[in-house]
């Protein structure tokens, strides 16, 4: 059996997640606190991922980073990034992807902290950063865990997105969901297993150790 | 010297109310804001720490300006450094008793403070333990020695002692007074109960929809000094009983309960629940070493 | 402490003792209005006009109602200083015959007279 797709599934899952872990406190933290009339659109955008089919995003995405755009020469001429067809690419893809599946977790985790918390840190004189880093977090760990483990979930069963921009290509951006399909398509129905139960059982056992470390956390979110 | 004049348009459940304060404090006192819940005081206690931005006013404490929206000055809550003591407690779950008062220390402040507020407020058995274990008397002492840490010179209570039973209010209020006083404290404090704002303010301000109505020293405010009776006390009507031609009013005053004989006539205007004045001239009461 | 006189309606006048001096309360004042207050259960009734008693207020009125309970009795006066409620023992009640439109005088220690500024 290839072990390739496999790696690389996780490899982009565990990538993916971990910018998504930096980038989304940022975001969530403003949307759970912020009066603003941007947030509504924020929100919708955060959220987009969650209703629009995979292709949609993925072909905008093949349509921005193409090096017939603006904005994808610009990335090719001036960064050297190629975006398209590129792990690279999968990476970015997967974190637009999956960005509500670690926003919305920490945000409602955020919301439900009593805001006297924060505010009774401002007034003994400790910043905004010191505030979310010693206090918030601290105390929304289960919606964290929650964040992570669905958001890496999410990224490994990735399929529509990752084959509109990542494409086929052994070593590079095929990954496991791509490469079930391809050997189904050649009929080899055997191989395609193998890789099903694998995925099967790690997403199996990871969601498992969430529901039993999480106390019925992530019970309560889901639903 | 604290000085407020805050305007601001609240919206509460009832609607939107308009906010407009004039409120002077002096240094050191001990001043209790007094009114029906939704009339404003909370936003106050707010806008003067710096939790909540008034729309137009201004708020100078001690000289130094720390709000005025004519030259755009507006102080963090952060720079104002008020001591803070909210209804909920607001401790840090995350952080056991100790690590709360230590988390409100300031750049290179010395820590010995810890030990002296710790042992003050005699918490120094419960000091490893986790907010969530503790009494709601012993977070609100938590709650007060954390306040204190960054010495304040301006300490907010909003409603302390209104979630703890009898006991541990006046255990508390004891508290309070002994730390205003060490710790040469202006202590604005929000409270309903009319024994407590006697026992422990120098006066009183009465805010209805968002106004000043009255204010005055607590003993004045509340007609305590408007009899020559010396024997007097303010408590709260539990029973009122008909025994023959008269009434027995049952009165708790402190952890006491008293009783005291009334006209029908008078006893017609009380209810149980009212706040009163229990009064006798200095003559009347005997007096025995026990 | 001062014993203050002070003048009631009708030309009557009340004597009551207090703590106060004129210098710890301001209102100790000649022509300072206060009101009066004494309980009605310290209200002394007599129907002897002349009586040798350290009692020093004293102000004749007539009963114009009697509330008799078991162990206690309640009268309604009218005075010169108006409607007085005088509560003594039924017992007393009985002894003293004590009907409406009696003329009596009431009696109060002047310890027992609050002033109210």
């Amino acid at each position: 059996m290839d072990w390739q797709p496999l790696v690389l599934t996780f490899k982009l899952a565990v990538i993916t997640t971990a910018i998504l872990f930096v980038i989304s406190i940022p975001i969530a933290s403003w949307l759970s606190s912020t009066k603003s009339k941007f947030r509504p659109v924020l929100e919708t955008l955060v959220s987009m991922p969650l209703v629009l089919p995979p292709t949609v995003l993925g072909f905008y995405m093949l349509v921005a980073f193409s090096p017939a755009n603006a904005f994808g020469s610009w990335l090719n001429d001036w960064l050297g990034i190629k975006l398209i067809f590129s792990f690279g690419g999968l990476v970015v893809a997967s974190v637009i992807y999956s960005l509500p599946f670690m926003v919305q977790p920490i945000q409602a985790g955020l919301s439900s902290l009593p805001s006297t918390l924060k505010e009774a840190s401002y007034t003994m004189g400790k910043s905004k950063f010191t505030t979310l880093l010693k206090i918030l977090l601290p105390n929304i760990k289960p919606s964290l865990l929650t964040g992570i483990v669905l958001s890496f979930a999410h990224t490994v069963g990735e399929f529509g997105v990752v084959l509109m921009i990542g494409g086929n290509m052994p070593g590079k951006t095929k990954v496991a969901s791509i490469a079930i399909y391809d050997e189904v398509e050649a009929l080899n129905y055997a191989a395609a297993n193998s890789y099903s139960l694998i995925l099967f059982t790690v997403t199996f056992v990871i969601l498992l150790l969430v529901y039993l470390t999480n106390g019925g956390y992530f019970k309560r979110f889901s639903q | 010297m604290i000085q407020l004049n805050l305007h601001k348009t609240l919206s509460s459940t009832g609607g939107k109310m308009a906010l407009d304060l004039d409120l002077t404090i002096e240094k050191g006192h001990f001043v209790t804001l007094f009114g029906e819940s939704g009339a404003g005081k909370t936003s106050t206690l707010r806008m003067l720490s710096g939790l909540l931005k008034p729309d137009s006013g201004m708020i100078t404490v001690g000289g130094t300006t720390w709000f005025d929206s004519r030259s755009n000055i507006d102080l963090k809550p952060q720079q104002r450094k008020v001591g803070y003591v909210f209804q909920d407690y607001a401790l840090f779950p995350n952080m056991n008793v100790r690590q709360n008062l230590e988390y409100a220390l300031q750049k290179n402040q010395d820590n010995s403070i810890i030990r002296e507020l710790l042992e003050f407020a005699e918490l120094e058995e419960l000091q490893h333990r986790k907010p969530e274990t503790l009494s709601g008397g012993q977070k609100q002492r938590v709650a007060l020695s954390r306040a204190l840490v960054q010495r304040p010179e301006i300490l907010i209570l909003d409603e302390p002692l209104s979630a703890l039973d009898l006991k541990m209010r006046i255990k508390l209020q004891e508290y309070l007074l002994q730390v205003h006083k060490k710790y040469k404290l202006t202590t604005i404090l929000v409270s309903h109960d009319i024994g407590e704002i006697v026992k422990l303010s120098d006066s009183v301000f009465e805010i209805q929809n968002g106004r000043v109505i009255k204010n005055g020293t607590a003993a004045d405010f509340f007609g305590l000094n408007k009899t020559s009776a010396k024997f007097r006390f303010s408590g709260e009507i539990l029973k009122i009983q008909r025994e023959d031609v008269i009434y027995i009013i049952s009165v708790l005053i402190g952890n006491d309960i008293i009783r005291v004989v009334s006209d029908p006539k008078e006893a017609a205007l009380l209810r149980i629940g009212d706040q009163v004045l229990v009064a006798s001239k200095a003559f009347n009461p005997i007096i025995q070493k026990l | 402490m001062s014993i203050v006189c002070v003048e009631v309606d009708n030309g009557e006048e009340l004597m009551s003792v207090v703590i106060d001096s004129p210098e710890s309360a301001p209102y100790l004042k000649k022509g300072k209005k206060v009101n009066v207050l004494f309980k009605e259960m310290e209200v002394a009734v007599t129907t002897q006009k002349e009586l040798n008693i350290s009692i020093e207020n004293r102000i004749s009125g007539v009963v114009a109602s009697v509330e008799m309970g078991l162990l206690l009795s309640r009268l309604i006066l009218e005075t010169n200083i108006g409607e007085v409620i005088a509560i003594i023992s039924t017992k007393s009640l009985k002894q003293m015959e004590l009907v409406e439109r009696i003329e009596v005088v009431i009696m109060v220690k002047l310890n027992e007279i609050i002033l109210a500024p």
